[in-house]
């Protein structure tokens, strides 16, 4: 057996460490020492078995490894691009199998709300969970009907809404046709009137277009057209009014407010003790109307007067003050204001006025 | 490839120095589709592919831990260099063994087989060794490894505590092997 030096020394020799002086020295005596010779060799030999088993083990170990479970595949560029895209297929079917139940579901909701028929949900009165449209109907629907339970205070059975937009459709279709008939029956009737005047004037008028003609009676009826000559009163008080207020202001020259009382007192006496010039100076058409709606009133506009309600037989008169027409009727006194619209009969309450309208 | 994935080259020199056996098997499973197609195209067959993976792998392993060793190519071009080089002369032995073999009918002499055999046994004799000498001696005179990394790996003191239990556990595996083998029949 060799001790720790030799050993160390043979050591570093066979794995080449050993160099220079200290390899000459070395190798003179391996030339001549036949035990370190010996000693060399087997630490040679002990060495390469070491080696060998180390080998073995470090192959053993990567055979366990590279075991069949965990055998290596190689990936090819061709194998890997295939294996991405149906890596990426496989995805999209599994997205599109997750999203497409969901589309389903909406449309069979959807569809069941549509089947659903109201009457179910008045009897109910089930509070559908979706808000859509369809929905939002039936319920604007419901409280529709409940509102009219609660005036009636009866069971209603309530009708589908098919049939209401059915009897809905019908009622427009109807009034469409009747619209339309009525339409017709104008446009028939311009064109018979126009026949009656031309046959009137012939002097014969058919029994039947004088039948179409009461059917249209929709219009203000005119009774009867007059004329009334119309008494223009012009007051004469220019003289009275200057003497007086000439010796008005001849005599009260302090206080402007007493000239003012005084210059009104003057005028309403002069009006009142004044001689009124009546002079007739036209006559005005007045003509008789019925209206439709029992409207009662008057249309002035200058030279025709248009009456609506009133009686024929009562006897009427017209007066004009200042360019102002008066009617008189029933011992009463109207003002008959100029102008094209429809106006009430406005009664004249100024006793001044009516004391000048009435002499 | 599929437990540690792509590693810097430098990391994996790295964890080669430091005894990490792991990167056998990464160096074996990035390297194999490689080595293997160069076989087959050079009249190899899949078994021989596999072996010799393995000695590339364990090469590069022992050549890395080498106090030398500088890389100066891809380390997956120095696998292939060192691949390429066992193959042809696989392929010279097996040549050679033609010839041999053929020679060996004519004079039908077989010593170097009870060589081969006597080796083998001392091999099974260092397996036998208990565990600490075993990996202490196979980290020494196989991996290459620094008495400061076997130090860490085997939880000795220090290098000092390495260097003198290297020393026991030769002599105690020598007593051994001296105690099956008389000394003419390891020379």
């Amino acid at each position: 057996m060799m001790d720790e030096n030799t050993y160390l020394l043979i050591n570093d020799y066979l794995d080449g460490s050993l160099k220079g002086r200290a390899l000459d020295k070395f190798k003179t005596e391996l030339k001549t020492d036949s035990v370190l010779q010996e000693a060399v060799a087997e630490q040679e030999a002990i060495i390469a078995a070491i080696q060998s088993a180390r080998e073995q083990e470090l192959k053993s170990y990567l055979n366990q490894n590279l075991s069949k479970k965990t055998k290596i595949f190689s990936f090819s560029p061709k194998l890997k691009i295939g294996l991405a895209t149906a890596a990426a297929i496989a995805l999209l079917v599994v997205v599109f199998t997750n999203i497409s139940p969901r589309f389903a579901d909406k449309d069979v909701t959807t569809s069941e709300d549509i089947k659903e028929s109201p009457s179910e949900d008045f009897n109910e009165n089930k509070v559908p969970a979706d808000s859509s449209s369809t929905k939002e109907g039936n319920s604007l629907a419901n409280k529709e009907t409940t509102e009219i339970d609660t005036q009636t205070l009866a069971v209603v059975t309530p009708q589908p809404q098919v049939t209401e937009d059915v009897t809905i459709l019908e009622n427009e279709e109807k009034f469409d046709s009747d619209l339309e008939d009525k339409i017709v029956e104008i446009l028939d009737t311009a064109v018979e009137k126009d026949l009656v005047e031309a046959n009137t004037t012939q002097g014969a008028k058919p029994k039947a277009l004088e039948k179409k003609e009461e059917e249209i009676v929709v219009s203000d009826k005119l009774l009867t057209s007059r004329f009334y000559t119309v008494s223009s009163i012009s007051p004469d008080f220019s003289e009275t009014i200057s003497t007086e207020t000439v010796s008005e202001i001849e005599v009260a020259t302090t206080s402007k407010r007493r000239d003012r009382k005084k210059k009104v007192k003057a005028a309403s006496e002069s009006l009142e003790n004044s001689s009124d010039k009546v002079t007739a100076s036209r006559n005005v058409n007045v003509e008789y109307w019925q209206s439709v709606v029992n409207y009662k009133g008057y249309k002035y506009d200058g030279a025709k007067v248009q009456l609506y309600g009133m009686e024929q037989s009562k006897p009427i008169s017209f007066k004009e003050l200042d360019d102002r027409l008066y009617l008189s009727l029933n011992g009463k006194q109207y003002f008959l204001e100029k102008n094209k619209k429809y106006n009430r009969m406005v009664e004249v309450t100024n006793s001044t006025l009516l004391k000048v309208l009435n002499d | 490839m599929f437990g540690i994935g792509k590693l810097a080259e430098h990391n994996v020199l790295e964890r080669i120095k430091q005894g990490d056996e792991q990167m056998l098997v990464h160096l074996y499973k990035e390297h194999h589709t490689m080595v293997k197609n160069f076989i087959l195209k050079n009249s190899g067959t899949v078994d021989a592919v596999d072996d010799i993976m393995q000695d590339s792998v364990i090469a590069v392993w022992k050549n890395v831990n080498k106090p030398n060793f500088l890389l100066q190519a891809k380390l997956s071009t120095y696998l292939m260099a060192i691949a390429k080089n066992l193959w042809f002369k696989e392929l010279k032995k097996k040549s050679r063994f033609k010839l041999v073999d053929e020679t060996n009918h004519l004079a039908g002499g077989s010593e170097e087989m009870n060589l081969n055999l006597d080796k083998a046994l001392i091999v099974q004799l260092v397996q036998d060794m208990d565990e600490t000498c075993r990996r202490l001696l196979s980290y020494f005179y196989f991996d290459g490894l620094s008495t400061k990394v076997i130090a860490e790996k085997l939880e000795f003191a220090n290098a000092n505590t390495v260097k003198s239990k290297k020393y026991q556990c030769f002599k105690k595996l020598q007593g051994t092997v001296l105690s099956k083998y008389s000394k003419e029949d390891l020379l």
